[in-house]
């Protein structure tokens, strides 16, 4: 468990319109194969653009991301794209699933990002394995609108996985389910972390869902921090 | 999962948006088919109406100014085995009266035709009751200007055709025009080629149709005609072969006679002056030759002695037992008769005065003297009246007292003796001189020969097949035009109203793009999140927009094609609108509608084209976000506001500034220059306008400006939404802008009707005479002989010889194949210079631009010559598209090719649509088109002038001169332009109207974006009215701002014309659409917010 997937060095964040508030200052974090931890901070203090970050949906001010040993400062467009859609999957607080497709076709959408690489028989195969390990194999016709939110929310776990990633990112995952079915989907996550030997890094504000997830680390100040 | 099912999901989900979207799409595709399809149709309808003009007639001969004898249709139909599909005809222009309407008709053409003729006809027949000798038909457009129908009696006015030009020296007094009354049997339609024209116009003309043998009757004529129409079947340079193989002496008007002992023959010309070429192609044939010119001396005088009235003949010493070498150039050999008249003898020095034709017909009397050679008895030695040709008026008269020679005659100065002389030797001249010195005096543009005396074997027949070889018809000024081909190029570049409709429906095209971009765009908005996660599980940009692309293909397409349906609709209402309210702009057609599959291809292409770039840049920004910010629902904060506050006082200073600069620059009253300084000021304002507001808008963020009411509140998002709320105030100011203002470019040839440099050139009248009018009307002569000093108004004329062509104005949808030449005196022009210059190649001739028509154009060795000439720009550049410094071929009337270089653009006139020329280079070409067709005339005013107009068209009327104040002649021509402003008004202003849709369209996303917001604020105790208020105040402050701002920049473009009087402007059309914008785009805002304020704003709440 010491070979590193991802690792973030002295990484600091601000906007053009106002430089001076540093969102995230020298912040360095390694992320092992198979990792699992989540982090937790006060409302803004940048869990979601460190999020961004590490997924590669954004770019980090000053410092240096190396994803598999590899830096990604100075990658294309399309160099980002394809390791996101090889490596990492994602999780938001909403599901963001497409109202015009099925939870299966929602499921199969990131599968285009890798275009003939994927045997469609087969990716489809896999996303009705998934969805009816999450318990959805009787709503694989459904729309997200005939969906309840718990479950709208597992497609979207789902979606993330259909690629086969190393790292699952989950942003406040839970934000929008009620208690019984936060701690059914941050059970999915974990087991998933221990089945498909994927890293899992969750970001939430919700202290019962980091206990949950096991190791817990704090963003403060824009430097993450060991929970006191 | 793939592509393409993601977009046909995503297009059925968001069905409604797409709807919309595709309604816009539809739209752009129908206005642009419907656009081009108007092109097609008026293509078809001009085809269509060239094709009722000419039906079977291929390739036709004109005679020009000869008539030749109708057998040469036979002969040469007989010779190429084509029997009957030749036809004879006379085509002369005349005047017309209804005695009975008193409605009189000008350039009428009048057909003389034959059977064969009605062979080439539509229907193929000739009318019933044609096989009549008397039969009589008019075409339904004469009928209907004369208020004649069947059995109307007609009194009809012609020139009697004279053997030579009646400018010609000695050309006699016949110059009055014949009437023949006539009775009407048949209206013909188009099917009995009611619309029958050689011209590529549109107009129908005005026709009487005769029986050859009648018409050639009137015109003593008999058995001659001056045109021959063949068939489609035979070709052009068939039938100038078949003619050229046929031609006899009788066709080009020549006599041989026998001289002396049948050894020596004299060819003659009833025509009086010889064309060069004839000279020359004898030269090449006949052993021999001699040319002779004989001409009138009005005095031969010795001292006090004078002889009047003598024929003196010019000769070499060849052929002729008179003339020899030692004869010098100012020696002469003198009658008997005339020695002992004068008293004089070998030696002595005697004096020959003699009148020529000076610039336009003026008489020029001059003197030489001579010295006596020699002194032969007349009548011997072949002195005889053989040397002397068939003058008109001299030679077929009885007695002196007859002689109307076309030179003033003082019938005083004539004695017995001279009687005697005329009974016993008639026009025998009585004195030679060398030929040399007989054609420095004599020689005119007619020619330089009376006859030429030549020796050659056989009589007529060899030396009519010899001079075949080297003389060809066209060399006469007899050419074969290729009709067909003529018309179909007319056709094919005749004016596009195609492209005049697109470019005229681009704010309707742009609105309903608009309409569907914002469409479009608000529905990826709506999607953000759906791009977002797209982006995030690892699609590229381009792929994203791929998918929406694709879904905008398919949503282009099906638009597409609808539209194309709709598109009938738009032409449909076009032609209807072009047949009635916009007549002016295509006049005399009727339309009919047509459509080719090539036209709907390229609308439809291009509507998906368009389309797609539209979706492409509206779709950019959105995808240019970070997927991050998509996924969260934040908008990129990363934007620099200082910098365009900066831009916001540029705009407003640079606007201002320019705009006054424009107001009080320097201009010309009345001129184009004047209403483009005052539009380009208007459009100035608009700018500075926009940015006025919003630097406005961007006051509301002060904390002053919040929240003193709920109104305030609602104009508070105008801020955070800055460019949108800009781009509502940009679209309704410069759509409402352009439409209104555009109407400052009318013309109204009344105001600064009498200024020089004015469309009118000053003239207070304009005159056009259907045949030639020969005095001079500045001249005393005229004045005196026509009663023009008993109307006490002082006026002076400028004239203009014209030589038939196309009409090249705005008026002749056709492309003009050979614009009118008109001749004018250049000095007399550029004396008065009354027409503004736009453009001319030589900056320097600015002071007096219209002498670049005396400059000598160099050419090279054997190519055609060139002359200078000048036209009206809008006529140069749309009706013959071509550009200063270009050429327009021309034949001279011997049929030689010359060109015709633009050195000068004249701004708009009423001598638009013609070529105008020096009047010298104009009759070194057509020397047979005697006198002016064209006047313009000077004086006070059209009022003061009115009795003067009234009284030459009835003094000139018999040669159908048509008098009228010169501005209601230039606004016929500016009625096409005004017609086309309305148009574009029209189109424009349902453009605008459209545009207020999109109004709705903002309304509904800005309401939608924050129905959380409006939702917390129905719980804080707001009403659904108070929130509907607010949202209505937000908007209708952009929309009225956009408006009004709009409208008074439009005010000050369109000043020039309010200043002059309201009458030009459509005040009730502008109202009406300026009116329906700014209802129309109150009434779309306040339903969009009703429809979207009536959804349950708690739920938005529970979602957020």
């Amino acid at each position: 468990m010491s070979d590193s997937i991802l690792e973030l060095k002295n990484i600091s964040k601000w906007y053009e319109s106002n430089p001076e508030r540093k969102i995230l200052e020298g912040l360095d974090l390694q992320v092992n194969t198979g990792e699992r931890f989540s982090i937790v901070g006060p409302s803004g203090c940048g869990k979601s653009t460190l999020l961004n970050i590490l997924g590669t949906l954004d770019t980090p001010s000053e410092g240096a991301v190396t994803l598999n040993g590899v830096a990604t400062g100075g990658m294309s467009e399309k160099a980002l794209s394809a390791i996101r859609a090889r490596t990492i999957g994602f999780i938001f607080q909403m599901h963001h699933l497409l109202p015009q497709c099925t939870a299966l076709e929602n499921v199969l959408v990131p599968t285009l990002a890798l275009g003939k690489e994927v045997n469609p028989v087969e990716a489809s195969e896999r996303a009705f394995d998934l969805l009816k390990r999450v318990g959805l194999g009787d709503k694989v016709e459904s729309n997200p609108g005939q969906l309840s939110g718990g479950e709208r929310q597992r497609v979207a776990v789902v979606r993330s996985l259909i690629n086969r990633p190393k790292l699952l990112l989950a942003d406040e995952p839970t934000g929008a389910l009620d208690e019984d079915n936060a701690h059914r989907l941050v059970d999915l996550l974990v087991e998933l972390n221990e089945t498909e030997a994927l890293s899992l890094i969750v970001v939430t504000h919700d202290m019962d869902v980091a206990g949950r997830v096991g190791e817990t680390r704090t963003l403060k100040n824009g430097k993450i921090v060991p929970l006191s | 999962m793939n592509f393409v099912k993601l977009a046909t999901r995503s297009l059925f989900h968001y069905r409604w948006i797409n709807l919309s979207v595709l309604a816009g799409v539809a739209l752009t595709s129908a206005i642009l088919s419907g656009a081009l399809v108007v092109g097609d149709s008026v293509k078809e309808s001009l085809r269509q109406n060239a094709a009722a003009r000419t039906a079977g007639i291929g390739p036709v001969l004109l005679g020009g100014e000869r008539y030749f004898s109708d057998s040469l249709a036979e002969r040469a139909s007989a010779a190429g085995g084509i029997n009957e599909a030749l036809a004879s005809a006379i085509q002369v222009e005349g005047t017309v009266l209804n005695r009975k309407s008193g409605q009189r008709a000008n350039k009428v053409q009048i057909l003389g035709v034959d059977e064969n003729f009605w062979k080439l006809s539509p229907s193929g027949k000739a009318p019933d009751g044609f096989a009549d000798e008397n039969w009589i038909g008019i075409n339904e457009s004469l009928g209907s200007r004369v208020a004649a129908e069947v059995a109307e009696t007609l009194i009809v006015r012609v020139e009697l055709p004279g053997a030579l030009s009646k400018d010609a020296p000695l050309s006699g007094e016949s110059e009055q025009t014949t009437p023949f009354t006539i009775e009407v049997n048949n209206v013909l339609g188009p099917d009995q080629f009611g619309l029958y024209s050689l011209r590529a116009e549109q107009v129908p003309p005005s026709t009487i149709f005769v029986k050859l043998a009648k018409l050639q009757q009137f015109l003593e004529q008999p058995g001659r005609s001056n045109l021959i129409l063949a068939d489609e079947s035979v070709g052009a340079e068939k039938l100038e072969a078949l003619t050229n193989a046929s031609w006899g002496l009788d066709d080009l008007q020549l006599t041989v006679s026998a001289i002396e002992n049948g050894d020596v023959n004299q060819l003659a010309s009833s025509r009086v002056f010889f064309n060069e070429v004839i000279v020359k192609a004898l030269g090449e044939v006949a052993e021999v030759e001699s040319p002779v010119l004989t001409y009138l001396g009005t005095s031969i005088s010795n001292g006090e002695k004078a002889t009047p009235y003598s024929m003196v003949s010019g000769v070499g010493p060849a052929l002729n037992a008179i003339v020899d070498q030692e004869l010098e150039d100012d020696g002469i050999i003198v009658s008997d008769w005339l020695a002992e008249d004068l008293g004089v003898v070998v030696g002595d020095e005697v004096g020959l005065t003699y009148n020529v034709v000076s610039t336009g017909r003026a008489l020029e009397e001059k003197e030489r003297m001579f010295r006596v050679a020699k002194v032969l008895p007349i009548g011997e030695q072949g002195w005889d009246q053989s040397w002397t040709p068939a003058f008109p008026g001299i030679f077929d008269v009885d007695n002196l007292d007859e002689w109307e020679p076309g030179i003033p005659i003082d019938r005083d100065r004539i004695r017995d003796k001279d009687d005697a002389f005329w009974d016993d030797y008639r026009a025998t001249p009585k004195a030679f001189v060398n030929l040399a010195a007989a054609q420095e005096m004599w020689g005119n543009r007619f020619g330089e020969v009376t006859a030429v005396r030549y020796e050659m074997k056989g009589g007529d027949e060899p030396l009519q097949d010899s001079l075949r070889e080297h003389l060809r018809l066209s060399d006469l000024g007899m050419v074969v035009r290729d009709l067909p081909a003529e018309s179909a190029s007319a056709v094919a570049n005749s004016f596009d109203f195609g492209a005049l409709f697109a470019s005229m429906s681009f704010f309707l095209i742009i609105a309903a793009l608009v309409l569907a971009g914002l469409v479009f765009v608000f529905g990826i908005e709506q999607r953000a999140s759906q791009i977002g996660l797209l982006l995030a599980v690892g699609l590229t940009k381009k792929k994203v927009r791929g998918v929406f692309l694709l879904e905008a293909l398919l949503l282009s397409i099906a638009g597409a094609l609808l539209g194309l349906l709709l598109g009938y609709v738009y032409t449909r209402l076009a032609l209807y609108g072009m047949s009635g309210v916009w007549k002016e702009a295509a006049a005399g057609i009727k339309f009919v509608y047509h459509l080719k599959p090539e036209t709907l291809m390229i609308a439809f292409a291009s509507t998906v084209v368009i389309s797609l770039v539209v979706v492409c840049l509206a779709s950019r920004r959105v995808t240019a976000i970070q997927p991050g910010f998509l996924i969260a629902g934040v908008e990129d904060i990363s934007s620099d506001k200082k910098r365009k506050w900066r831009w916001d006082w540029v705009s407003l200073i640079v606007g201002l500034a320019g705009g006054f600069g424009c107001l009080f620059a320097p201009k010309l009253e009345g001129t184009m220059a004047e209403q483009g300084l005052f539009f380009g000021a208007g459009f100035l304002f608009t700018v500075a306008g926009v940015a006025f507001f919003s630097l406005l808008i961007r006051r509301f963020l002060k904390p002053s400006a919040v929240l003193t009411s709920l109104g305030a509140l609602g104009r508070q998002h105008t801020v955070r939404r800055h460019g949108r709320s800009l781009a509502v105030i940009g679209l309704m100011a410069s759509g409402v802008f352009m439409v209104t203002a555009i109407n400052s470019f009318r013309l109204n040839g009344e105001s600064g009707a009498e200024r020089r440099g004015a469309g009118t050139g000053g003239f207070a009248y304009f005159g056009e005479s259907t045949l030639p009018i020969y005095e001079d009307l500045n001249s005393t002569e005229a004045w005196e002989k026509y009663g023009i000093n008993d109307v006490e108004v002082g006026f002076s004329a400028l004239s203009f010889r014209v030589s038939d062509g196309d009409d090249a104005s705005c008026l002749n949808l056709n492309r003009a194949q050979r614009p009118r030449l008109l001749g004018v005196q250049t000095d007399l022009i550029a004396e008065i210079n009354p027409f503004s210059f736009m453009k001319m190649v030589d900056a320097e001739a600015a002071k007096r631009p219209w002498k670049l028509l005396d400059r000598m154009i160099e050419v090279e060795d054997g190519a055609p010559p060139v002359i200078p000439g000048v036209i009206d720009q809008n006529t140069a550049t749309y009706a013959l598209q071509i550009g200063l410094g270009d050429r327009v071929s021309y034949e001279t009337v011997s049929g030689a090719a010359f060109e015709v270089e633009i050195v000068g653009f004249l701004d708009t006139s009423v001598l638009q649509g013609s070529l105008i020329v020096s009047e010298a280079n104009f009759i070194q070409f057509f020397p047979d088109a005697g006198g002016y067709q064209l006047f313009l005339i000077d004086g006070e005013s059209p009022e003061i002038l009115e009795p003067l107009a009234s009284h030459l068209t009835r003094m000139f009327g018999d040669r159908g001169l048509e008098m009228r104040p010169t501005f209601q002649k230039l606004n016929e021509f500016n009625a096409v332009q005004n017609t086309y402003l309305s148009i574009f008004s029209t189109l424009g202003g349902l453009g605008i109207f459209l545009g207020t849709l999109g109004l709705a369209v903002i309304v509904s996303r800005n309401v939608l974006e924050r129905k959380g917001q409006l939702g917390v604020m129905q719980a804080m105790g707001f009403t659904r009215r108070d929130l509907a208020g607010m949202v209505l105040s937000e908007h209708w402050f952009l929309h009225v701002s956009g408006v009004l701002v709009g409208f008074v920049a439009a005010l000050i473009a369109v000043w020039p014309l309010l200043a002059k009087g309201l009458s030009s402007l459509p005040w009730l059309l502008l109202a009406g659409i300026n009116g329906a914008v700014l209802l129309g785009g109150l009434v779309f805002c306040w339903v969009a917010a009703r429809i979207v304020l009536r959804g349950d704003l708690m739920e938005a709440i529970r979602r957020e």
